[in-house]
């Protein structure tokens, strides 16, 4: 085996006292019973309460849900709880520590044996805070990990893991986050330890896996300490610049508005700013109630930007609302995008195909190029330029622009031809979800 | 971290860059060399891609073979596969007009599919001999899972191109060096946002064993790219092995005891076995999994010739059962040990209740002979409730493919779990329980039983706690 850094060379004793410890003492989390009875576990009440501390909770949790993953003894459970919070426990394998503790304390908390890749199919309802402490480095799939805590996350998630850089993450701020792989028991003696990330790496898992913004708690015993929120700050009360202007909202590939939530999907966003000098972090795009980071920022003209950013996990099926503001502006106007919103009609009506730039009907001219604008009825109104297919024979066309339906209904779409498009007359249909328009005859000369 | 940094490298961004643009004026990303002698120029031309292929073992002859090309592009690979004999499927994430165009005149049967990595299942794909996986590693947002759902597919060998980022240290030194893997938030390589991450060699080959391949092989690092051939099998035992088979006692999972497994769990085999070689090392240790080699994790030394190994459960196995055997570099292959992976829709837990046991007028097997009762810790009859004694009941049975669920243990007539139950060859078997918690000092009887036989002969034990 190669070397593996002194990181994990002192985390392999560190996990070997901590297991003579451990079997010593019987308890991981020491735990106040509440009834003058306690258990002294390795880790004490002291840094337990010190490390809650740290957490952005609120002091009340009434009212609130919150998910422990990893729970082990579950003190962090029961701490929720005693504040007011509804809690869920889960652990990869059942702790008789819990139960014991669970009915010492006459505890409500809802505890289930699940590995963190069972929790979407678990039925669960998202929650207000998610307390993900000591479990990413075992995982085999950190990012996807991460993206499951986030889809489970209305506000807050602290996560806590070995960081293989501890030492030596504040001389290297710039470096690109890395993270090293542990194939057999490099790390700390354990099998089912994974990945050892840098403090960096981290912190741009937690960005990439959806959460909006990401701030480093503190560091002690190898240990790195994050909280991930999916919200922005929020909007300063005073002194804001404008608000930018949304032009267009769209899917980064197919330009279209529908989105699945269930896939790896990204968004393209047009916007107007008089800000100078605007760089990627500042720009702070949101869909829904999450805000979510921007992946890369590129000026087109003057005062006009394109973002990109990827679709936060999480969000409701059904319309939801892109909006972006800077970290000095207020939020610009939303614009509308389908999350697996059926694209279905009854019944398509297709009138006047004709000439996109003559307006000559029934008819394409074809030089080099050649558009072909026609008025279409009976779309749902998650039509986009993806999801509405123009045939031309079996070629298909490539839509360019839909307008808002008219009073009567009826839609303008003008689509290009595409190159290599026989002459002559060719059968002109119109395809969304599983309707076919009536086809018309359209002659390309 | 000393790894040179192509991220963030503004020549290494410029070159991709170029080749986009040049991409977008020459519109083909592979040549295309028609049977008419034509040629489709592309962007990389048809000398290149030969190389690029003959840096792999791939057989000339491919008749009656499947090979799937993940990330097809404009299908080179595909149709040179189909060319050689082979039945194709060419799977890309985006639609490619251009590999349409070249199926066409070309006259191919490829099977061409629009699906993600994350999409890729034998359910729908089946499974195939050979598996092309060039230049898609990196831009997984899950290298890991990716590289499972390949190895699922794959029945005899893949073919793995990535990106690396010490590919400029030669191919010995880059195999041993660091295994760390660069992770690309936004555009840092290439000014691309579709990568994710860039492994080292060392990460990349360590990343295909993880994923359950049983030999992994760096062929050449050109350009910042390593080709790497991954196996699912051992190599062939040698014909006159010097050292006398193992014996699997068994193989169970780690974290229940059982022989069950289920699908959606990070789990890991724990296998119990008896060799007379001396020293054996993690790297001499071949097992195979329905006849798909796996690598060790971990080996342990028990004493008394007993050995255990801990590994991860190779993915693609379907509901059912599943044989485990095992073989050392200088032997041949031990008896098979059975065990079940779930289905998916499975309930999770493995302590489902008791098993039911026949009446005992009603037994159709004959009872076991129960030959001795340990402490584990001490060999001895003698217990004394400390939190890590076992109570190990060794006994004959005649019965064939006895698991921990058949068998019930019973101390003064009152039923405790069985929590492991070791096949000791030639018809001996070995349980683990623990002490009853209200066991008092004194004497005791441990009998036990099948679910299909009447009580064997009862043994006496002794419990005196130790103030």
């Amino acid at each position: 085996m190669p070397p593996t850094s002194s990181a994990a060379r002192r985390e392999a004793l560190r996990r070997l006292n901590f297991s003579r410890e451990l079997a010593e003492k019987g308890w991981y989390h020491s735990m106040d019973f509440r009834d003058g009875t306690a258990a002294e576990g390795v880790i004490s009440l002291e840094n337990l309460k010190r490390r809650y501390a740290l957490f952005p909770l609120p002091g009340d949790l009434m009212g609130k849900r919150v998910l422990d993953i990893g729970a082990w003894d579950g003190w962090f459970s029961f701490e929720c709880e005693r504040r007011g919070a509804t809690v869920t426990a889960i652990d990869c394998v059942e702790i008789d520590n819990f139960l014991y503790a669970q009915q010492k304390l006459g505890s409500q908390v809802d505890y289930r044996v699940l590995d963190l890749f069972e929790l979407p199919q678990a039925g669960l309802e998202p929650f207000d805070y998610v307390l993900f402490l000591g479990v990413l480095y075992h995982l085999k799939h950190p990012l996807l990990a991460l993206e499951i805590v986030c889809r489970f996350t209305r506000e807050v998630t602290v996560v806590d893991s070995f960081v293989a850089d501890a030492d030596t993450w504040r001389e290297r701020v710039d470096e690109v986050p890395w993270m090293e792989f542990y194939e057999t028991c490099e790390l700390g003696e354990q099998l089912d330890n994974w990945v050892g990330p840098s403090v960096g790496c981290l912190m741009a898992l937690c960005r990439a896996a959806g959460f909006a913004r990401v701030e480093l708690l503190g560091i002690e015993d190898q240990h790195a300490c994050v909280a991930c929120y999916r919200r922005w700050e929020p909007v300063a009360a005073t002194g804001q610049r404008p608000a930018p202007v949304l032009l267009a909202a769209c899917h980064s590939l197919n330009y279209g508005i529908n989105f699945s939530a269930n896939r790896d999907e990204y968004l393209t966003c047009w916007f107007q700013t008089s800000e100078p000098e605007l760089r990627r972090e500042m720009v702070l795009p949101q869909v829904g109630d999450y805000g979510t980071p921007a992946l890369y920022l590129t000026g087109v003209e003057p005062k006009t930007w394109i973002v990109n950013f990827r679709l936060p996990p999480g969000l409701a099926r059904g319309w939801q609302m892109v909006g972006l503001r800077t970290t000095r502006s207020g939020l610009s106007n939303t614009l509308p995008i389908a999350l697996d919103v059926p694209a279905e009609a009854d019944h398509l009506v297709v009138i006047d195909v004709s000439d996109g730039i003559s307006w000559e009907r029934g008819t394409v001219r074809f030089e080099g190029q050649g558009f072909l604008s026609f008025w279409i009825q009976g779309l749902s109104s998650n039509c986009d330029r993806h999801n509405v297919r123009p045939y031309l024979g079996v070629r298909r066309l490539t839509v360019e622009f839909i307008s808002q339906a008219g009073a009567t209904g009826f839609r303008q779409i003008n689509a290009r031809v595409p190159a290599g498009v026989e002459k002559g007359e060719h059968s002109f249909t119109v395809r969304f979800g599983s309707a076919v328009s009536e086809p018309q005859t359209v002659r390309v000369v | 971290m000393s790894a040179p940094k192509v991220a963030g490298n503004p020549e290494f961004s410029k070159r991709v860059q170029e080749q986009v643009s040049l991409l977008t004026r020459k519109g083909w990303y592979h040549s295309i060399e028609l049977p008419d002698g034509t040629l489709i120029p592309g962007l990389i031309s048809v000398e290149a891609q030969k190389l690029r292929l003959a840096s792999f073992p791939i057989p000339q002859e491919l008749t009656g073979k499947r090979v799937l090309d993940v990330g097809a592009a404009g299908g080179w690979c595909s149709f040179e596969m189909e060319r050689r004999g082979a039945d194709v499927v060419a799977v890309d994430c985006v639609e490619v007009e251009e590999f349409h165009i070249a199926r066409k005149l070309l006259g191919s049967q490829v099977d061409y599919r629009l699906l993600d990595v994350d999409e890729l299942s034998p359910d729908k794909l089946g499974r195939f001999d050979y598996v092309l996986f060039f230049g898609v590693l990196y831009h997984l947002r899950h290298p890991l899972l990716g590289l499972e759902k390949i190895c699922a597919l794959t029945t005899d060998t893949a073919f793995i191109e990535s990106f690396v980022i010490d590919g400029d240290r030669p191919a010995g030194e880059a195999q041993s060096g660091s295994r760390v893997m660069e992770f690309y938030e936004t555009n840092e390589l290439g000014g691309q946002i579709d990568n994710w991450f860039g492994p080292s060699v060392g990460c990349l080959l360590s990343l295909c064993r993880a994923s359950g391949f049983a030999r992994v092989e760096l062929e050449q690092i050109v350009d910042c790219r390593a080709g790497v051939t991954c196996r699912r099998h051992w190599e062939p035992p040698s014909s006159d092995p010097p050292e006398p088979a193992p014996w699997v006692n068994s193989a169970v999972n780690n974290r229940t005891n059982d022989i069950y497994f289920h699908p959606l769990k990070d789990e890991y085999i724990c296998i119990y076995f008896k060799s007379h070689e001396p020293a054996l090392t993690r790297d001499q240790i071949r097992v195979e999994i329905d006849g798909y080699g796996v690598n060790v994790l971990v080996l342990a030394e028990l004493g008394r010739q007993g050995w255990q190994v801990n590994l991860k459960v190779p993915p693609g196995l379907d509901p059912g059962p599943h044989q485990v055997r095992v073989r050392t570099l200088h032997s041949l292959f031990s008896n098979t040990f059975q065990i079940f992976m779930r289905g998916p829709g499975e309930a999770a837990s493995e302590f489902a209740g008791p098993a039911v046991a026949c009446p005992l007028e009603s037994a159709t097997e004959p009872a076991p002979f129960l030959y001795e009762v340990e402490n584990n810790m001490s060999g001895t009859r003698l217990f004394h409730g400390y939190r890590n004694e076992h109570l190990c009941c060794f006994f004959l049975s005649s019965e064939p493919g006895l698991t921990r669920r058949d068998v019930i243990v019973e101390m003064d007539g009152r039923p405790e779990p069985v929590l492991f139950l070791a096949d000791l060859g030639t018809n001996g078997w070995q349980t683990n329980s623990r002490i009853p918690a209200w066991l008092e000092e004194g004497r005791h009887e441990a009998r036990l039983r099948t679910l299909r036989s009447p009580y064997s002969n009862a043994v006496e034990i002794r419990f005196e706690r130790l103030s």
